[in-house]
């Protein structure tokens, strides 16, 4: 098999969303000395990313996507320790979590499963996370995005609380983005976060995007 | 579905109900999770569906707490129960007619829960999302069930009853669920509630029944009977996209009540 046909196969096996099958196309690509960057970026992103456009085209819906996005995930079991021993780094940082008060976290789980698929790293917080947590995360290492969930009406405020004090302890905020059952895009206007998801998926378009934009 | 006469129900009376085998409403989960008929490798969400339907309702514990109480007084946003305690929320209409009301929680506990939160850490997304739909839809039948149970109440004593009002539902802030938790010993079935309002284990349903006498109760008058939100849990109608928020009035078929104050604000 040619490197551009096994790449290929691997695109094919994430977009058909083919958890078996794509972690043994990494084999064979590991296997034909294709290094672990190349892999990466143009087999198993460059296949999320024909996922990302038919989703954005209407094509694919959320089960689909979230299909492609466990078979990335089977992928990178056997990528990942060969993208550490050569020292590859994710395209960007990304911080997670369900915000203070709320115990909420499939939500905030399918959007870390969706950012990893976008090629970010996921620093995952967990839930009920107070704001200092994440302006912590923020300082602790270089952070490109924070995204944050919430369930309830009670606890959305606290995603403002957390926007608030990223903005006065941090000399650069990272762009947030926020979502969860009752959160709207007018709320997130109002608050002055970044960007609002309707669901993860969307949620990892709107993060590409910012991420893209801050170069 | 057969009404369940089993549970002895009485005016002022916390009464525990377990439910043995919960049923499972899989269109509902279908619709939770968004598959459509045309979905690419929909075949894998039915299997998964298929397998995890038995033993997710073996690990299921279907309970409810249920107190059934006289009213004093219904005005529009306030409802006044007999021995006192006060419940807000657009009640007038919701409620309409009720001499009592039905005060209940609802859980299927942790179990299924624990273990969707598990699949989907192990990157088994597909086992942990179903998992998670099949727990709400077994959540919604257990709050279904407390439901029918005080419908055979009502009906035995000439009386029917109005649809359920949740908490955190149209016109009623979820911060109301603080009335329903003070009457009613949610330890005994495990739910907690935290300061924010959030109810542990989350599949769980707390919410009011009206009970008013049969010739009043017609279900179309209610607001969720007039509404045509398109993906309101409440009313239980199909839904497209699982976007669905009856938090903001402007949404929803029913005009706002005079004081509606969006929580958040
Ligand atoms: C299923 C459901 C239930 C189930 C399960 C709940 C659960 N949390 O697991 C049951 C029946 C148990 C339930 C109970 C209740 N519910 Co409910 N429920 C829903 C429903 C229909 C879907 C929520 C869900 O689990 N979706 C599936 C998961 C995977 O989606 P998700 O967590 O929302 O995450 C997705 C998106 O939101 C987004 N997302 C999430 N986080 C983030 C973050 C970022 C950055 C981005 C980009 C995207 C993103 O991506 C995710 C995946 O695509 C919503 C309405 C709706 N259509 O959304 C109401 C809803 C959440 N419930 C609501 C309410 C009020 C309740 C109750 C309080 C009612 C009551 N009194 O009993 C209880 C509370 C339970 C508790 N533990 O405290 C309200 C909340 C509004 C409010 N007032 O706060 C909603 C919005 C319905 C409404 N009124 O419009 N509920
Ligand atoms: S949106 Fe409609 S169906 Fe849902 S609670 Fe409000 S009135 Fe009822």
């Amino acid at each position: 098999m040619s490197t551009t046909a096994i790449l290929e196969s691997l695109q094919s096996a994430i977009i058909d969303g083919d958890e078996q099958k794509a972690p043994q196309f990494v084999q064979t690509a590991l296997a034909d000395k294709l290094d672990a960057q190349t892999i990466l970026e143009k087999g198993l992103l460059a296949g999320m990313a024909v996922v990302g456009q038919r989703f954005r085209d209407g094509d694919y819906f959320l089960p689909e996507v979230l299909i492609s996005a466990e078979a990335m995930k089977a992928a990178m079991t056997v990528l990942s320790p060969m993208l550490k021993a050569q020292n590859v780094k994710a395209r960007a940082t990304a911080v997670v979590g369900t915000v203070r008060g709320d115990l909420h976290d499939i939500g905030k789980n399918l959007v870390a499963i969706m950012l990893e698929g976008a090629g970010f790293e996921v620093i995952d917080l967990g839930v009920d996370v107070p704001p200092e947590k994440f302006a912590q995360a923020c300082r602790d290492r270089k952070v490109d995005l924070v995204a944050m969930s919430a369930l309830l009406t009670t606890t959305m405020p606290e995603m403002e609380s957390a926007i608030r004090m990223l903005q006065r302890e941090l000399p650069n905020p990272p762009p947030v983005i926020i979502g969860g059952a009752p959160v709207t895009q007018q709320y997130a206007d109002r608050i002055g976060a970044a960007g609002y998801g309707r669901d993860a998926a969307s949620g990892a378009e709107v993060a590409r995007g910012l991420c893209a934009k801050a170069g | 579905m057969r009404l369940n006469t089993e549970w002895a129900l009485e005016v002022g009376d916390s009464v525990l109900c377990r439910f043995d085998a919960l049923p499972l409403d899989r269109d509902g989960v279908r619709r939770a999770i968004g598959l459509r008929p045309s979905t690419n490798n929909g075949a894998r969400w039915e299997k998964a569906i298929d397998e995890l339907e038995k033993p997710l309702r073996g690990l299921a514990r279907g309970r409810a707490l249920i107190r059934i109480e006289p009213v004093a007084s219904l005005q529009s946003r306030r409802l006044t129960l007999a021995h006192g305690p006060v419940i807000e929320g657009a009640v007038g209409q919701f409620l309409a007619h009720s001499q009592l009301v039905a005060l209940f929680i609802a859980t299927i506990g942790s179990g299924v829960e624990r273990l969707s939160r598990r699949w989907l850490r192990n990157g088994n997304v597909v086992r942990g999302l179903v998992a998670d739909a099949i727990a709400s839809e077994l959540a919604e039948s257990a709050a279904f069930l407390a439901q029918q149970a005080v419908r055979a109440w009502a009906l035995s004593h000439q009386m029917d009853i109005t649809p359920r009002y949740s908490p955190g539902y149209c016109g009623m802030s979820v911060r109301q669920q603080t009335v329903l938790f003070s009457e009613l010993p949610a330890r005994q079935i495990g739910v907690q509630l935290s300061a924010s309002c959030l109810m542990t284990p989350v599949k769980s349903v707390s919410g009011i029944i009206g009970i008013a006498p049969a010739s009043q109760v017609t279900p179309e008058d209610y607001p969720c009977g007039r509404c045509d939100h398109p993906n309101c849990m409440q009313r239980r109608v199909p839904f497209e996209s699982r976007r669905g928020s009856c938090v903001d009035w402007s949404d929803c078929g029913v005009p706002p009540p005079p004081t509606h104050e969006t929580e958040g604000d």
